[in-house]
């Protein structure tokens, strides 16, 4: 990396990083006082007001073909969305924690077969997955949770047993055993805070992804039912209309692209905060 | 220029912009090389050798700056030559060998591969032309040169092989400058002599100039005509191998060679240098080693000595050149005014007297040790049982046995293989039996992979024997439950080799150094008081306690590590290559330390090291580890004199071994 650019890239990794705070703050917002903060009903049809553009008298952001307002069901989309994002990654991390972590410090045989438990979940696409559990579970925003954090748990425990692998071998770890340290013990001081960088990376990596098969999910038909509002309903909905009113695909899009960057970008930034190096 | 000179780098600067700070990495290299000449560039990690270097070629990374200076290779200056030049030259002219080859050899490209690339490259050879070419120069080099073994890939070669393959790479356009960055640091010491004197050999046959950087004065003893020392990026020091060795001049030199633990030093005290290398963002004013240098006045903290001529090749920075003595004992004074006469700054002949004093009257290191015996020219008898030195413990009353600490009975270890495709096990330990009385220094020495640290770790009880007891104090440690097990363990510690790993990066100093006593169940109000004294004893600042490890040199590491392990009470200390990743002139502090803490608490050490020189120079009992087997143990006296095994005999006999200063032995 050049040297003389490295303030300026500074400066505006820290741009974004607020942008991006700001962004997620104004969602998390919006998804928990939905009903304070949201113009109308979600579901309300303003059927005189049809495909209003951007900006109208009333519609900030507009309203769809059956003269629903784009800006509340953008408000009440964000709480499917951030839901189904928070819960099912944090049902991801626990299981896959706890799965990583027995793998990682058991022998060979029950190691063994829960890696290959886990290698069996991976290796199918994660959308077909979704759909298999789906079909075995129905559909709904509480399977739908669920099936991503199963989902997701693999995804976790891999690395975690990895990492646990590893930093079993470090000094510092075996230097702990040596100074008589219980085997719990050297799990929560030394191992998990050890990888938390790594899974804070993953887990805002999954968060994203989260939110994006919940949108396909729901887009697909599967997840969150219509009239419920939902980002992914809203795109799918904005398809047939994409000519007369772009600002329908646009605008859940858009939303979906910073709230997916957003996260990104922070858990880079908070990984690298976590490290006392730098 | 005069025409037989080869490589000619004048007061060459080059610094690094990080963030918002400036690191000085270099501040004004002198070096000239002669064609046909191993030139040695000695230095501590940091000192800027490996920049020098990349500078010569070159590849320094975008964040370099070349402040000021010049390299002249052959007429040619590099620093302003165009991209296209200078890569027909790089490879060609003047080629590089690395410290790690497995990081510049391509590992998806055969071996022969890799070196019929540049033959084409440079020479424009067809296919059947280089590869004739790669297969002799896969004999040259001493690689096997069948058909099937050219076909391998670098990660079927052992690290010597790899560095063999590199060096084939680097002579394959016969270049006239060899650039060699710590080509045999990772490598063992029967190794290490291998690659050296194929380097000799083929310097000899083809003329080649050699660059060699290193820390270690061993190999410089042993190979090089010429040397340069290098401190916080300038040259100190420069001179022939022999007036080197004889007389030193600048007092780092002469720390440096004080400092390097060997069997004749025997229990003699290690000299050291005070302090540490100075951070690259930080350099002091005035001559940049005036921190650390026993006789430093006023004036070396303001002017930055100039390098100058002292006699015809010798040239040194210091305003004070060989005035600073070893020892107590020391020999006739060195200086000899005449030959300063020619130094263009004032040199000040009134403090003569002055100075001489001052060295004398500074004789305290940084571990506060007393008096450094002379012991350069008069190596300690090594046959009698030793005198030992501060770090012994009395023994009490003639006759009376000490008893047996730690026993290790028929010790194997087997590690089934790993991977999936070579599965053959391997045998780490092979019987392995010995016993280590109470009160000792037990060496453990061996080459790496023989099984050192595995069997620390079985000792430890980190890693269980495949067969075979461990004893402590008549306690068979492999029946204890797990209760007694976590009480026996505060009695046994281990430090390891690298401090760097040793402690939790997200751990600050103190709740790392808390971890011990808390398991040991000390209440709160006590651990603080505790980790405060032991910090004090290793002599890391209380004031530092909320520090993070990257916070401090790999030398305060290690003794912050120490300090932990000291927490426990143990009696028993087992000591894996302690020192070896750290500068020589960091060592001789560690090694003082604990010799110190031994007397002190009353510590019987098992000390690990791949160095016989270090294990020579401080075991009472010697042990010699060979590929899993012990195949030698004995008091250290008998050892070192009278080896009965032809492993020991070939370790005491390796010329890189840095047996006493007063010998040079030319190859
Ligand atoms: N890419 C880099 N960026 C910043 N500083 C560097 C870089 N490379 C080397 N340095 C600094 O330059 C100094 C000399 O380094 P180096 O030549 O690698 O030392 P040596 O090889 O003697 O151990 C060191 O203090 C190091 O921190
Ligand atoms: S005497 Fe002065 S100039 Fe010489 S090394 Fe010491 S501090 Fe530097
Ligand atoms: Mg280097």
């Amino acid at each position: 990396m050049k040297t003389c650019s490295r303030k300026k890239h500074h400066k505006i990794r820290r741009f974004f990083f607020t942008l991006s705070c700001a962004y997620l703050l104004l969602l998390a917002v919006a998804a928990l006082a939905a009903p304070l903060i949201a113009p109308y009903s979600p579901t309300r049809q303003f059927l005189d007001k049809r495909l209003l553009e951007p900006c109208s008298e009333g519609h900030l952001l507009g309203s769809d073909e059956l003269g629903r307002d784009v800006l509340s069901r953008l408000i009440y989309g964000s709480r499917s969305l951030l839901a189904v994002g928070s819960i099912s990654v944090s049902i991801a991390l626990a299981a896959g924690l706890l799965l990583g972590i027995m793998a990682g410090l058991r022998g060979k045989l029950l190691g063994g077969c829960l890696m290959l438990l886990i290698d069996g979940i991976l290796s199918f696409p994660t959308v077909l997955l979704v759909i298999t559990v789906i079909s075995l579970f129905g559909y709904g925003l509480a399977q739908m949770i669920l099936t991503i954090g199963i989902v997701f748990t693999p995804v976790f425990a891999r690395i975690v047993r990895a990492e646990t692998k590893s930093l079993m071998t470090e000094g510092f770890v075996e230097s702990s055993r040596a100074l008589g340290t219980r085997r719990l013990k050297i799990v929560t001081r030394h191992i998990v805070p050890n990888m938390l960088p790594d899974l804070i990376i993953q887990a805002t990596i999954l968060f994203a992804s989260a939110i994006i098969i919940e949108a396909s999910l729901s887009f697909l038909g599967l997840g969150v039912q219509p009239p419920s509002p939902s980002w992914g309903l809203m795109l799918k909905d904005a398809r047939s209309y994409i000519f007369q009113a772009p600002h329908l695909a646009f605008i859940p899009g858009i939303a979906l692209a910073a709230t997916v960057f957003s996260l990104n970008f922070i858990g880079d930034v908070v990984a690298e905060k976590l490290n006392p190096k730098l | 220029m005069s025409q037989d000179v080869l490589l000619d780098i004048k007061d060459l600067a080059v610094e690094f912009r990080a963030h918002s700070s400036r690191i000085q990495a270099l501040r004004g290299i002198d070096l000239t090389l002669l064609p046909g000449q191993f030139h040695a560039l000695v230095g501590e990690s940091g000192a800027g050798k490996t920049v020098t270097a990349c500078t010569v070629l070159r590849l320094l990374p975008e964040s370099a700056r070349i402040v000021r200076g010049s390299v002249v290779f052959q007429d040619h200056n590099l620093l302003s030559m165009s991209g296209d030049v200078l890569r027909n030259l790089r490879g060609r002219e003047i080629s590089m060998i690395f410290q790690q080859p497995s990081k510049y050899l391509n590992p998806s490209m055969k071996a022969s591969h890799q070196i019929m690339e540049s033959l084409r490259y440079h020479l424009g050879y067809s296919d059947r032309a280089a590869y004739g070419e790669a297969r002799r120069l896969f004999e040259k080099v001493g690689l096997p040169a069948r058909r099937e073994d050219m076909a391998r890939y670098p990660h079927e070669f052992s690290g010597g092989m790899r560095q063999r393959l590199m060096i084939a790479m680097a002579i394959a356009c016969t270049p006239s400058l060899l650039i060699a960055d710590e080509p045999t640091t990772a490598l063992d010491v029967g190794t290490r002599l291998q690659i050296i004197n194929l380097l000799q050999d083929i310097r000899r046959a083809s003329g080649m100039a050699i660059l060699y950087v290193t820390h270690n004065i061993g190999i410089v003893k042993y190979a090089a005509d010429y040397i340069s020392i290098i401190y916080a990026g300038k040259i100190i020091e420069s001179a022939p191998r022999e007036l080197l060795f004889s007389e030193p001049m600048h007092p780092y030199t002469r720390l440096l060679l004080a400092s390097a633990p060997g069997r004749d030093k025997r229990g003699a005290r290690l000299r050291g240098v005070p302090g540490s290398v100075p951070r690259p963002d930080d350099i002091p004013a005035g001559c940049a080693f005036h921190p650390r240098c026993p006789i430093a006045q006023k004036e070396c903290q303001e002017t930055p000595p100039p390098f100058v001529r002292l006699r015809t090749p010798h040239r040194c920075a210091c305003f004070y050149p060989g005035r600073m003595g070893d020892g107590p004992e020391e020999g006739p004074e060195v200086f000899t005014g005449a030959e300063f006469a020619r130094p263009k700054t004032s040199f000040p002949k009134t403090s003569a007297a002055q100075t001489t004093k001052t060295a004398q009257t500074t004789k305290t290191t940084e571990t506060g040790s007393a008096a450094f015996p002379g012991s350069q020219g008069q190596p300690a008898p090594v046959d009698a049982e030793p005198p030992r030195g501060q770090g012994d413990v009395p023994r009490e009353g003639a006759g009376v046995r000490p008893s047996i600490l730690l026993r290790v009975e028929n010790i194997s270890k087997t590690f089934a293989g790993s991977g999936i495709l070579r599965r053959s096990p391997v045998e780490a330990l092979n019987g392995v039996s010995f016993s280590i009385e109470e009160g000792d220094i037990f060496g453990l020495v061996g080459e790496s992979g023989a099984g050192k640290t595995t069997l620390a770790r079985i000792i430890l009880f980190l890693e269980h024997p495949s067969a075979g007891e461990i004893f402590f104090k008549d306690t068979r440690l492999s029946s204890l439950p797990a209760k007694k097990m976590r009480e026996m363990r505060s009695r046994i510690q281990i430090i390891f080799q690298d401090p760097h790993s040793a402690l939790d990066p997200r751990l600050t100093i103190r709740q790392s150094m808390e971890e011990g006593l808390k398991n040991l169940g000390v209440p709160g109000d006590k651990r603080r008081a505790q980790v405060k004294s032991l910090l004090e004893q290793v002599e890391i600042p209380w004031s530092q306690e909320d520090w993070y490890p990257h916070e401090f040199s790999g030398g305060q590491k290690q003794r912050i590590v120490l300090a932990r392990a000291l927490s426990m009470k143990p009696e028993f200390l087992v000591l894996d290559e302690p020192v070896s990743s750290l500068d020589v002139s960091i060592q001789a502090g560690i090694i003082n330390l604990l010799l110190d803490l031994k007397k002190e608490y009353n510590l019987t050490y098992l000390f690990i090291s791949h160095d016989l020189d270090l294990i020579g120079y401080l075991s009472t009992t010697i042990g010699v580890l060979k590929a899993g087997r012990l195949v030698e143990t004995g008091p250290a006296g008998q050892v070192l004199s009278n080896p009965r095994s032809p492993c020991t005999r070939e370790l005491l006999e390796n010329p890189l071994s840095f047996l006493s200063l007063s010998e040079t032995k030319k190859i």
